[in-house]
């Protein structure tokens, strides 16, 4: 039988990501300076993700909860995204301290775009328009890693407790 | 046998709790920020007695002041003369009210009235100079070298069209970009050091003190 996940871990759970989000924004902005190591660490901040989300599976949650605490985790990238599409829809294609803020959240993937072919879809650098889209992209990522491996398996190789 | 806190069910899930507490990987990850962002300010010289006088310091005084991002537009903005600029020449606009100097962006001339700039929405991308008319200051650099120079200087931010803009861009690397960054490391490929004020960023107001420009027009409260 299936421990049953309360509200208050979810909530905990995406508080604790939002937290990881920000510490790691600040991580990734600081390897910046190290030209190399901002993509090792990019790279690690996805393995983590990895690793929580199968970690929230062995606490008995199910893909979709998985992507609930990912949601709650992702609202204020979700809320700049939508604040700064108003913005745009409002008062035309002006930059506002929206896609500021949207750009500093998703900092953990800067590294990853950096690498992207540098490409305008209607004159926008494909980064920039990614930079909408991240926030569902990564919910989505997270309930896909959620899924990786069968609940309760009693053969998969032990994952010690990180998060 | 238990000993101590163990053989008390309570106090050793306390113990547990506090134990937990203490190896908790966000407080790590604070922590490796915290050493990661004093190791770099220390290769870069920053201590007690200067930062307050450096790009950090001012802009932390700055958002005590609550200045926020690139100043607060007044409308009324400049009178430079754009008839003076050359390809290669850097321009210079900010607003009062910014976060890191009295210039808040920069941009090299190509020429027939385009400039190459870093900005959020666009990345490395051409502008028209006029945009520039709406900055309460602004001024035109030229950059104390030959023509072909600052020719090759164009050319290079060209390179870079498409790239990365991200506005706290450290000076090293070339995958991400501010709109100073591209002029001064094109300049510096060229062996040109523009940044006056050898920091961690590089900032328009770095780029007006550097001794190796000359100020060609300027416009609004300097």
């Amino acid at each position: 039988m299936q421990p049953l996940i309360r509200r208050e871990e979810m909530i905990g759970t995406a508080c604790r990501l939002l937290i990881f989000n920000v510490l790691y924004a600040v991580l990734v902005w600081l390897t910046t300076y190290f030209p190399g190591l901002d993509l090792l660490a990019a790279a690690a901040f996805l393995y983590v993700l990895f690793i929580w989300s199968r970690r929230m599976v062995e606490n008995g949650m199910n893909a979709g909860r998985v992507m609930a605490t990912a949601f709650l985790a992702q609202l204020p990238g979700l809320v700049f995204s939508g604040l700064a599409l108003y913005s745009w829809w409002r008062y035309g294609p002006l930059t506002s301290y929206f896609d500021f803020a949207l750009q500093m959240w998703h900092t953990p993937f800067l590294p990853l775009l950096s690498l992207l072919p540098p490409i305008r879809i209607q004159g926008f650098p494909l980064y920039f328009l990614l930079g909408y889209i991240l926030s569902p992209l990564y919910i989505l990522l997270m309930g896909l890693f959620a899924r990786t491996l069968p609940r309760r398996s009693g053969n998969r190789v032990k994952i010690y407790r990180l998060f | 046998m238990l000993k101590g806190v163990q053989a008390i069910p309570s106090l050793n899930k306390t113990y547990s709790k506090r134990k937990e507490r203490r190896h908790d990987p966000l407080w790590l990850l604070l922590l490796l920020d915290l050493i990661l962002a004093l190791f770099i300010m220390g290769i870069n010289g920053y201590n007690w007695q200067n930062t307050s006088s450096r790009v950090m310091g001012q802009a932390i005084k700055a958002l005590g002041q609550g200045h926020l991002g690139s100043g607060i537009p007044s409308g009324r903005g400049n009178q430079l003369d754009l008839s003076l600029i050359q390809p290669g020449d850097i321009l210079l606009g900010g607003y009062d009210g910014a976060t890191y100097g009295k210039f808040t962006h920069a941009a090299i001339y190509e020429g027939e009235g385009v400039a190459w700039q870093g900005w959020l929405s666009s990345g490395v991308s051409r502008v028209r100079i006029e945009r520039f008319r709406h900055y309460d200051r602004a001024c035109i650099l030229r950059v104390i070298t030959n023509s072909e120079n600052r020719q090759q200087a164009v050319e290079m931010v060209a390179d870079w069209d498409g790239q990365l803009f991200y506005p706290l861009a450290f000076k090293p690397g070339d995958r991400v970009w501010n709109c100073t960054k591209i002029i001064w490391e094109a300049y510096r490929r060229l062996g040109l050091e523009l940044d006056s004020g050898h920091d961690l960023w590089i900032t328009p107001d770095n780029l007006y003190r550097s001794p190796l420009v000359s100020v060609i027009s300027q416009d609004g409260d300097l």
